[in-house]
């Protein structure tokens, strides 16, 4: 297994975005998580979903919807694990 | 002969022609049916080479006539028989010697030196003919206003189409390929359609993800997205509980995968 983070992006207050990864190939298994980088205590900053696109014979793209729990803005790495 | 080009310059047009895939279920125009390979090779070949000519390339085509069988796993039998099959070519430049590769993504993932092409293709006594990229017909002919081309990739866009609607399904048809390890299961969904999917008898003591990975190619939008869910069966096994949800209005055929964290 290895580990990476594929962006560092910032999301605004209160926002949900729509993120995309392509080129990854469909054979590997990936799983993708997030972890903010600004600090906000007492609840969950960040939620989210994955849902993959076939785009052609041997590659997926990725698409993460990123929802911003929070009333401020928040950076946070978008993380990945290739599990095999 | 046209110049020769890097592998690195004839991947960026194997990527180009092969980004026009067509989703199988929904074949919009001009998408390329690369996943009907039975038949409308030489409609694929001439709008491949419309493409990279566009994009500053000098393609050829190479023609094979022989008894050609080709194992496929787009097509429900599993196996294709061909007379004759064409595909454009390029000069590519090898340690300093220019060598023909072609460009088929019917058969390939990627281009291919034209002895890997014919070796695939079953038949070692099988005949090559190169042209120029403007023969249309095995015996000649070309279609310089592209209306033949557009024509006969209707028709296999169409005849792809209604196989994916069919019985059959769209491609590619799980019947010819390896289950790989990490695949627990393939499955089937309809266009918008939300699945439950249950496997058990897993060791509750183990740590079990799960994911999704759609196998029919539908380039634009995300196709599948999923849900996990567990039941505690009895003192030492565990129920997994996965809902697949198609988020497009086209048939997915997929593989519902696994991993086991040490």
């Amino acid at each position: 297994m290895w580990t990476g983070v594929q962006a560092s992006p910032t999301i605004g207050a209160g926002q949900t975005t729509l993120y995309f990864t392509w080129g990854w190939p469909a054979d590997s298994h990936v799983l993708w998580h997030l972890m903010p980088s600004t600090a906000a205590v007492g609840a969950p900053s960040l939620d989210w979903d994955v849902a993959v696109e076939r785009a052609n014979q041997t590659q997926c793209t990725y698409w993460i919807t990123v929802k911003n729990l929070t009333a401020k803005a928040l950076t946070f790495e978008l993380r990945f694990a290739v599990l095999s | 002969m046209p110049p020769s080009i890097t592998l690195a310059r004839a991947e960026q047009l194997f990527a180009l022609c092969n980004g026009r895939i067509c989703c199988p279920c929904s074949t919009p125009a001009p998408c390329i049916p690369f996943l009907y390979p039975d038949n409308g090779c030489w409609a694929r070949a001439h709008e491949m080479c419309r493409l990279m000519i566009a994009d500053g390339a000098q393609p050829e085509k190479v023609w094979i006539r022989g008894w050609l069988a080709v194992s496929s796993h787009n097509k429900p039998d599993c196996l294709v028989n061909w007379a004759w099959h064409v595909a454009p070519t390029l000069q590519v430049l090898i340690n300093g010697w220019p060598q023909t590769y072609v460009i088929d993504p019917s058969l390939f993932n990627e281009p291919v030196p034209l002895a890997t092409w014919k070796g695939i293709q079953g038949d070692p006594s099988a005949s090559l003919t190169p042209t120029g990229a403007d023969q249309y017909w095995p015996d000649g002919g070309t279609d310089p206003t592209y209306a033949g081309t557009n024509s006969d990739l209707a028709h296999y866009r169409n005849v792809l189409k209604l196989r994916s609607a069919g019985a059959d399904g769209p491609p590619p048809y799980t019947n010819c390929m390896v289950q790989p390890a990490g695949t627990q299961w393939f499955g089937l969904i309809e266009g918008n359609q939300t699945r439950r999917w249950f496997t058990w008898g897993w060791p509750a003591g183990t740590h079990v993800l799960w994911h999704l990975m759609p196998l029919t190619p539908c380039p634009g939008a995300a196709q599948l997205a999923w849900g996990v869910a567990v039941e505690r069966a009895n003192a030492t096994q565990a129920t997994y509980w996965i809902t697949v949800r198609n988020l497009t209005g086209d048939r997915v055929r997929f593989a519902g995968r696994y991993n086991i964290l040490p």
